[in-house]
């Protein structure tokens, strides 16, 4: 028997209801792992919700928002060698500070409906070159080529973490919402000289925004893009 | 059945856990899994078998580790353990074990371990130091059966005041010794309830206290977490509210137009039927 060829790594920060129930969608219909993690405490919320057997549960405090909580996933993911050949983020984004904000999260889990999978999978087939796979409208830019600078507010931060990690893609499009498909060989390739865990220590604790100032969390959103971009694999948008 | 120590069953060999029958649900008995040099080697596997435990007994880890020895990425990993969902909290804390008899050890390790734990944004471990005076420490094998009964008749027979503190801690090698180490105790326990019932009721009333306690403690934390975080929103969502860019839009593109101009186009509107 073969192995999952996609796991799904999912933040859930509002309470597990209706993501488990999108997710069993999927995994009745897929092989896959399902991998899961709570805010910590909330003990109560966990209780309350009938999880399927086969899905893995972790409970993190909120450091870095759905990053940090996926990078907890990542570790889960390294520890318990688990392996297919793909790995989905998601996570339940709320963005209540947007108008826009239940469309943008609808738009973003286009990538875990189950007609859109099967197009998902022949895409990376197809092409090798194809590192991610996302919703088309959360692929944003921020640089400005001629003036060779970032457009927002976290552009010192961005430098400093592409200096440290030696993360220097060409094309600085990258996943807004972080949720997307991705060659697990590509994100493992870092993560194995770079904890997750240790990458968690130099995010933020609880909700943060970077309207006012950047944040390490904001800047690894990006960076988890250019991770996979800076090896030479491109992003395909559906 | 309802113990009103905590017992703390010590084990080495996972197996021990996963033999365990767990058709009778054991309150107040947790299981500790030791963590020394071999520990330190196995680690990962000890992290897989555990994590197949997903919905099974909580549990809590014991370090018997020399702090000098202590990497940062052992630290991280032990992080990780506090992540599982049957991980031992108490106040929201993570229960940790320290078995080793050297004071200044376990209290280094516990510092070098409560700075990683911040940086992931846990709290400070409760920690349970074995050695502790008011604590019962025994190792279980069938030879040691007669010598535990013993431990505990002398814990009951301490002063009233000494009795509702401390907790035992068993170090077992095979998981049928679980049922020895119970029957042990509840055997002291009926015994106390026989010859003091007055101080086994208010044993067993502090008991049930001191766990609503915990609980309601862990509601605390979970509650303040969720308000900070309501708080920071409504914060934010009143300060850049989309609402606000849209009404600045409507002021700027239509209500700027003098009234004339308006009520021109509200008659060609009523006009064309609109």
């Amino acid at each position: 028997m073969t192995g999952p060829a996609f796991t799904i790594l999912t933040h859930c920060y509002y309470g597990l209801e209706n993501i488990v129930e999108i997710i069993s969608k999927v995994s009745a219909s897929y092989h896959t792992n399902v991998l899961i993690n709570c805010p910590f405490p909330s003990h109560t919320a966990l209780k309350d919700v009938l999880v399927p057997d086969n899905f893995i549960l972790r409970k993190s405090p909120n450091v870095g928002k759905d990053i940090g909580g996926k990078l907890v996933l990542l570790d889960t993911f390294m520890k318990l060698d688990l392996s297919s050949k793909y790995l989905v983020f998601v996570h339940d984004k709320k963005s209540p500070h947007l108008a826009t904000g239940e469309q943008w999260f609808k738009d973003l889990l286009r990538i875990i409906e189950p007609t859109n999978i099967s197009q998902i999978l022949s895409e990376f087939e197809k092409d090798s070159s194809i590192g991610i796979v996302a919703t088309k409208s959360a692929i944003k830019d921020e640089y400005d080529v001629k003036a060779k600078k970032y457009l927002s507010n976290n552009g010192d931060i961005l430098l400093k973490l592409q200096e440290k990690y030696q993360v220097n893609p060409n094309d600085y499009r990258y996943i807004a919402g972080t949720m997307f498909w991705v060659r697990t060989e590509l994100i493992l390739n870092f993560f194995k000289k770079f904890h997750p865990l240790k990458v968690r220590e130099e995010l933020e604790y609880g909700n943060v925004m970077d309207s006012c100032s950047g944040t390490f969390t904001h800047s690894w959103e990006r960076m988890l893009t250019w991770l996979v971009t800076a090896q030479g694999y491109k992003i395909k948008g559906i | 059945m309802k113990l009103l120590k905590d017992v703390y069953c010590l084990v080495d060999d996972l197996r021990i856990i996963s033999n365990f029958d767990y058709s009778e649900e054991l309150e107040n008995v947790w299981f500790s899994v030791v963590i020394d040099d071999q520990g330190v080697q196995n680690r990962t596997s000890i992290y897989q078998k555990i994590s197949d435990n997903n919905g099974g007994k909580q549990f809590c880890l014991a370090l018997n580790l020399d702090c000098d020895t202590v990497t940062e990425a052992l630290l991280q990993d032990i992080c990780s353990f506090f992540f599982l969902l049957n991980y031992q909290h108490i106040s929201a804390k993570p229960v940790v074990v320290l078995p080793g008899e050297e004071e200044v050890n376990n209290s280094l390790l516990s510092e070098k371990l409560n700075d990683v734990m911040k940086r992931q944004g846990l709290k400070e471990a409760l920690y349970l130091n074995v050695q502790d005076e008011l604590n019962l420490y025994s190792t279980f094998t069938d030879g040691d059966k007669e010598n535990f009964r013993q431990l505990l008749k002398h814990k009951y027979s301490a002063p009233i005041n000494l009795i509702h503190k401390g907790i035992i801690f068993v170090h077992i090698k095979d998981s049928s010794a679980i049922s020895d180490v119970v029957s042990a105790c509840s055997e002291a326990e009926l015994n106390l309830k026989e010859t003091q019932p007055e101080l086994y009721y208010l044993l067993e009333e502090n008991k049930a206290l001191a766990d609503n306690v915990h609980q309601l403690e862990d509601s605390v934390s979970f509650m303040q977490e969720r308000l900070t975080h309501q708080n920071d929103y409504l914060a934010f969502i009143r300060s850049n509210n989309e609402a606000k860019e849209i009404q600045a839009f409507y002021n700027k593109q239509y209500e700027v137009l003098p009234l004339w101009y308006k009520r021109f186009g509200h008659v060609l509107k009523f006009l064309m039927r609109k």
